[in-house]
């Protein structure tokens, strides 16, 4: 015989009790390990979601409004012997697109079409997966989610509008309007894998894209884009991917050209016969930067040529003519910017001479559609002769829509010819096409058509007859010299690391699901410990004799703690087992019922055995030490009292005379909490959830600890006392075992009240001002820009809209450049969220959404206009997000900043100067729209609108708007749904706490059941005696019942006014309001349960006859 | 005169030990006098206990009538038995059964609480009184933790005849108290008798204590033998 026969005997013997501490560690440790299964399911799918967004990428070029030259893709790769070793590149084609399968049963805005080469794609993916996947002539693919999106069969017609980009920004004045977008009509030919690329997407978010595949030639085409890509990929499968790109980044230096950015030299001249070489871009203006570099190559002739609406004086009117701003050679050089030259054509027309003064009006260059017309006046200097320099028709540039066309009459400018284009007009358009009619210093061009794309629409450089070729290869080589490809958005991105960091490096599940079964664990572990300390009990006598055998305190415990090491052990085997279930459970409640949760991510299942290892080694530990703290204090006891008394707690029998102070601690943690309280009303509103959580906490902690002090107090006879009052004060009994069932209570009450507090009502006060709809009635976006203003008439009917059924209507436009979705619905951690210009002023007026939280937190800068003034240049540009994205999404807080890379590949940062509160704006930066301008010239028109409708007419605007506008992909939709969508998130996170803590409680009303059945088993000779006594077998019960229902109100009472004090910041928000009603409902539930539980355990435990009763004594 | 205030005719007891029906009383008749104070001996498991619960309607027997002041009680369901117990009969156990929770004051008025509401202040007066008369009226809002055993069984007996019942029947109540107090107590249940007019009916193991009653019933077999004492013992 040794310890281990007693260990082996004690199994045995107390199975009972030993099988309760086996099933509370097996609970224990499956809610441990499923928690953190449920973490790596998470991580492992976006983990695999970002790899196959990514396409194996570790670095790539993504531009959305400038194209380079397919062969870019070969030519890094393919030049300087192998400089990037296994790096493949492929260059394809995407744009933004809408599809509709051609019988209309189906369509989907917003997706992306991708223009590649089959042969190409699979060379860089190394040809692993479809074989099969080539797209040639009229044949589309589609990625599986918009293949199942489009109920796509093979051979099925899909009809693809495609935004086709144009030269110009559609905000420039001079852009064809009715040529944004192309339709095709492509047959369906199969699916493309994620595996193989299909899931494409640069953005992060666990929402798969929408993507269909043509080949790259037919695209191209369709987009006139022939020869050009605008996505470049380079997959790397060695080690070393800084390395990588830095090699990447080092070969796009020597390999790039010119016309890879768009630009072009040809050869020109500076009148006759001076030859010349042109810098020109496809853009129309020249970036600054090249304009620039190229201004300082020695000889530059800078030139700005652009249209004048109409150059008149004395009620004549030359209208729509071409003007050249420019020095000498074009003007003389003493020419002031108050001067102009005309061509003698046009001195005809007007009859002005020298010295007579000329009026010209102009558009403003980037107003778009609203057609800001200036005026200035100049004063003839001279008229010139349409010969030489000013016979020139390669000054006017290729204005789309103007320069391939035979007569005026086949103009598409983008704005009404107002003025009356004469048969005189026509013949010179037939003629000299766009020949300048005037000439300006390039200062005064400057100042009336300088504008956000550029200054110059050419540079030219005299050379010597006989070596122009060498003279554009001398500038070709000073250009390519002087210039960075990155500002001209040629320069690489890294994509595989941030996909994974953002992957990694948002919400941890595990944590959260840890979080949210916190309630159970510890509810498992109050288990283990009730069912421990009743067997200690019932083991006081087999303790006692050993300890009077002269067994070590120390050898007493181990025996203890190696018997419960011998039950936790298979517990936490079994609890790991049952953890996988349980993770899978949550898996599939989050594939199902919370899909509101993961934004309806289709989740995958994978726990490692490294997250089984730690949950079970975690609650094994966790257990042991619960056990080791309960025997620690038992086998304290002398033998003598083990063996007389037992292991029932002591009975208060006076007044213990505590010190002041540890009498004080109750009260002085509560007070604590309570000065936190005061405290989150000095501090900003981001700051004071979390006061007000502890605040709560410490109130929880204070009254609890002050009602287990309470219990020690004996109590004293007030006035006559009565059966009920009596029976309340019972719970003094068992001190520890009153106050872990009131614990378990007030923490459910706690969680039941914070929880619903925080509950979400989309629908509540939307159609406030401050609430999260800002008040509006509709959100709206496009898949391409709305250039039109839908305020005005001329909009409306540029669109063909209904003006009876878009009446009342009035729409705030955003300017949009896509990024990381920030939201809630994104589980990946946003780096560069999505950003929206906005006029501040037209949030301002209408006090529109909550500001929670401001740089200054002074509640006077809780005003858009004042939050986002107009920037400057170079500055750090300001912006608001919700405060949800801020907090959760970008893990940011006011007066951070957001690192991005503008237009041209220069970084800047934004300065969040605001929070706001649960709104429809969440998961973007909201900045100026004069500052979106700066960063991001070429993002045209608008794609995101927030509108004012009247409530009756809601339905028909959204209808109409999206009827009319539905070659832009134009979606609209109440704003109560999609801030529904977001509070589903949180909401399903509250339910998901609620439900694993119901689970909790279920255990905690177990453990009330077994307290009870225990109390009264200890105490069935006192009821004898009761019911000897004349009480009934009722009023016994009854007063069992009142018992332990005044233990039931003094915890759901304390966790509810704790509660109440965590989540006072939810009750004083503007937000919706707390649903009350379902609160109380929750509570009462709760009451019933554990009232319910309490008869149920007095049923069972208060029977049987008294004789048998008092026998037991 | 004295009349009878309890009686068994006839009265059958038998209690099943494992799987084995053991009798403890056959067919006994056993007669009570208002006023008169009983001691019930026997060896262990004669059936003492037996016979006092039968007389306290704690139980019931297999055959025969217990008559209380002419009442068969056997015929009673639970809810008058438990009134008759509360009005009629107090009980002393030889574990005090003190509700640890309560003071003394309050333990002594809980067969006051048995209906429900509150003890009525004459009942209060009355507890004080007693508990004066048994000594310990200065430990009135004290718990029974901080009680001697002797007290704690005094605050017992004083519990026991809070409700004026008609007699007291006492259940081994010095069996787990030192001489000392042992006397004590079998000399105030005693005094009570005679004060009180209670009539007291007490199972014990002592000779000592049994040796000052004026009656004595023996149990032995199933069968009640009196034996019948010229002059009781006094302390």
């Amino acid at each position: 015989m040794n310890a281990w026969t007693l260990v082996r005997r004690s199994l045995v013997f107390h199975w009972r009790s030993h099988l309760g501490l086996l099933l509370g560690t097996a609970i224990a440790s499956a809610v441990l390990c499923g928690a953190l299964a449920v973490g790596s399911s998470v991580r492992e799918t976006l983990l695999a979601r970002a790899r196959h967004r990514t396409v194996g990428s570790v670095a790539a070029i993504q531009q959305t409004d400038r194209f380079f030259r397919q062969d870019l893709a070969t030519r890094l790769t393919g030049t300087n012997g192998g400089a990037l070793g296994e790096v493949r590149t492929v260059a394809v084609l995407g744009l933004p697109a809408t599809v509709r399968r051609q019988d209309n049963q189906a369509s989907a805005n917003r997706i992306q079409i991708i223009g590649v080469r089959g042969l190409e794609w699979h060379q860089y993916l190394r040809h692993i997966g479809q074989a099969d996947f080539n797209p040639v002539g009229q044949q589309i693919w589609f990625n599986r989610a918009l293949a199942a999106r489009l109920n796509a069969k093979l051979g099925d017609t899909f009809i693809v509008r495609i935004h086709k980009p144009t030269a110009l920004s559609q905000d420039a004045v001079i852009v064809p309007r009715n040529e944004g977008s192309v339709a095709l009509r492509l047959s369906f030919a199969g699916i493309l894998n994620p595996e193989t690329g299909g899931d494409i997407s640069f953005q992060a978010g666990q929402s798969t894209a929408l993507n269909a595949f043509v080949n790259l030639d037919e695209l191209a085409k369709a987009a006139q884009l022939e020869g050009r890509a605008n996505w470049l990929l380079a997959s790397d499968p060695s080690p070393g991917r800084d390395a990588t790109l830095a090699r990447l980044e080092s070969q796009l230096h020597q390999v790039w050209q010119l016309d890879d950015a768009e630009l072009s030299l040809r050869t020109s001249k500076l009148g006759d016969p001076q030859p010349a070489v042109e810098l020109s871009s496809r853009r129309i203006f020249l970036d600054r930067e090249v304009a620039a570099i190229g201004f300082r190559i020695s000889g530059a002739v800078p030139i700005l040529t652009y249209l004048a609406n109409g150059i008149g004086t004395q009620g004549r009117l030359a209208p729509y003519s071409m003007v050249t701003a420019a020095g000498a050679p074009y003007t003389p050089i003493d020419l002031h910017d108050d001067e102009i030259v005309l061509n003698d054509w046009l001195s005809t027309d007007l009859g002005a001479k020298a010295g007579d003064s000329v009026e010209l009006a102009y558009y403003q260059v980037d107003a778009g559609s609203q057609l800001l017309e200036r005026t200035n006046r100049f004063r003839v200097r001279s008229v010139v002769p349409m010969t030489g320099l000013y016979g020139d028709k390669t000054l006017m540039p290729e204005f789309p829509g103007l320069a391939k066309a035979e007569s005026t009459h086949d103009w598409d400018a983008g704005f009404e010819l107002v003025h009356t284009i004469r048969d005189k007009d026509e013949a010179y358009w037939k003629k000299w096409r766009g020949t300048p009619k005037a000439f300006i210093t390039l200062n005064a061009g400057s100042n009336l058509w300088a504008n956000r794309f550029g200054n110059l629409t050419a540079i030219r450089w005299p050379a010597n007859t006989g070596s122009v070729t060498n003279r554009v290869n001398e500038i070709r080589n000073e250009l390519r010299k002087q210039l960075t490809p990155s500002v001209l958005g040629l320069s690489f991105q890294p994509t595989g690391d941030p996909a994974i960091a953002s992957a990694t490096g948002g919400q941890d599940f595990g944590q959260l699901f840890l979080g949210f079964s916190f309630f159970l664990i510890l509810s498992a572990l109050a288990l283990v410990s009730l069912l421990f300390r009743l067997a200690l009990i019932n083991r006081a006598d087999e303790l006692g004799i050993l300890l009077a055998t002269g067994w070590p305190i120390r050898r007493l415990r181990g025996l203890i703690l190696r018997e419960t090491l011998v039950v936790a052990l298979p517990g936490v085997v079994l609890g790991a087992l049952a953890g996988i279930l349980y993770g899978q459970g949550i898996i599939i409640a989050l594939n199902t019922i919370w899909r509101g949760a993961v934004a309806g991510t289709g989740l995958e299942f994978h726990a490692s055995v490294l997250d089984l290892a730690i949950g079970a080694v975690s609650s094994l530990a966790i257990v042991i030490l619960t056990v080791w703290f309960l025997i620690r204090g038992a086998a304290k006891r002398p033998a003598r009292e083990l063996l007389n008394e037992g292991l029932r707690e002591s009975l208060p029998t006076h007044l213990r005379p505590l010190q002041t102070w540890r009498r004080a601690l109750p009260a002085v943690v509560s007070v604590l909490g309570l000065l936190m309280l005061a405290a989150s009303f000095a501090v900003s509103e981001s700051e004071r959830p979390g006061l007000c959580f502890g605040a709560g906490f410490f109130l929880l902690i204070g009254l609890l600890w002050g009602f287990r002090q309470r219990m020690a107090k004996v109590p004293k006879s007030e006035g006559i006392p009565s059966f009920a009052s009596l029976a309340a004060r019972a719970p003094i009994r068992n001190p520890s075992r009153s106050m872990t069932t009131a614990g378990l209570l007030a923490s459910a009450a706690f969680m039941v009240v914070a929880i619903g507090a925080n509950k979400l009502d989309a629908t509540r006060n939307a159609t406030q001002r401050n609430s999260g709809t800002g008040g509006f009635a509709l959100w709206a976006e496009s898949a391409l820009p709305v250039i039109q203003d839908l305020n005005i008439t001329k909009g409306l009917d540029f669109y063909t809209l209904d003006h009876s059924k878009v009446g009342g209507m009035n729409v705030v436009p955003m300017k949009v450049r896509e990024g990381d979705e920030a939201s809630c619905l994104n589980l990946n951690r946003a780096l560069r969220p999505r950003i929206l210009g906005v006029n501040p002023q037209l949030l301002a007026q209408r006090h529109a959404f909550t500001l929670t939280d401001t740089l200054s937190g002074e509640p006077e800068s809780r005003d858009w206009a004042k939050l986002l003034p107009p920037g400057k240049a170079g500055a750090t540009v300001r912006g608001v997000v919700d405060a949800n994205s801020l907090e959760w999404s970008l893990h940011k807080k006011v007066g951070d900043t957001i690192d991005y890379v503008d237009e041209s590949g220069r970084p800047f940062q934004v300065l969040v100067v605001g929070a706001i509160a649960n709104s429809i704006l969440q998961g973007s930066v909201v900045i100026a729209e004069s500052d979106f301008i700066q960063r991001f010239p070429n993002e045209s028109g608008y794609r995101t609108f927030l509108i004012d409708a009247p409530a009756a007419q809601q339905q028909s605007i959204a209808a109409e708007l999206t009827r009319g506008l539905s070659d832009l992909g134009f979606e609209a939709l109440p704003t109560t749904t999609r801030l529904a969508a977001f509070n589903a998130v949180e909401n399903t996170y509250l339910n998901t706490f609620q439900i694993l803590g119901g689970l909790g409680l279920l255990l905690g009303s177990a453990g009330l059941g077994i307290v009870v059945m225990r109390n009264v088993a200890e105490r069935r000779s006192e009821f004898g005696v009761l019911r000897a006594l004349g009480f009934q077998l009722g009023a016994i019960r009854r007063m069992v019942l009142i018992e332990h229902a005044a233990l039931l109100v003094i915890g759901l009472g304390i966790g509810a006014v704790s509660a109440l004090i965590a989540v006072l910041p939810a009750l004083l928000s503007p937000g919706p309001e707390t649903d009350w009603l379902s609160l109380v409902i929750t509570m009462v539930a709760i009451l019933i349960c554990g009232l319910a539980c309490t008869w149920f355990g007095t049923r069972i435990a208060v029977t049987g006859q008294v004789t048998e009763a008092l026998r037991g004594e | 005169m004295p009349v009878s205030l309890l009686e068994l005719q006839r009265v059958s007891k038998s209690y099943l030990s494992g799987d084995v029906q053991v009798p403890v009383l056959k067919e006994a008749d056993f007669q009570i006098l208002t006023g008169t104070a009983t001691a019930i001996v026997g060896p262990s498991g004669s059936g003492k206990s037996t016979l006092l619960n039968l007389l306290g309607t704690l139980d019931k027997p297999d055959s025969g009538s217990v008559l209380l002041s002419g009442q068969d009680v056997t015929r009673l369901d639970e809810r008058a038995l438990a009134a008759v117990r509360n009005r009629e009969i107090g009980f002393v156990f030889q574990a005090h059964h003190l509700l640890p929770h309560c003071t003394v004051l309050e333990n002594v008025l809980m067969p006051a609480l048995a209906g429900g509401g509150h003890a009525a202040s004459t009942t209060v007066d009355r507890a004080k009184t007693l508990l004066k008369r048994v000594g310990i009226d200065h430990r009135l809002e004290h718990l029974p933790g901080r009680l001697s055993g002797g007290e704690r069984q005094r605050v017992a007996v004083v519990r026991a005849l809070i409700n004026s019942p008609k007699i007291l029947l006492a259940d081994e109540p010095t069996g787990a108290l030192d001489r000392t107090s042992a006397n004590e107590i079998g000399t105030l249940l005693l005094d009570l008798n005679r004060e009180q007019q209670v009539t007291l009916v007490v199972v014990t193991h002592s000779q000592e204590l049994a040796s000052r009653f004026e009656r004595v019933v023996e149990v032995n077999n199933g069968r009640l033998t009196e034996q019948l004492r010229k002059s009781p013992t006094r302390p």
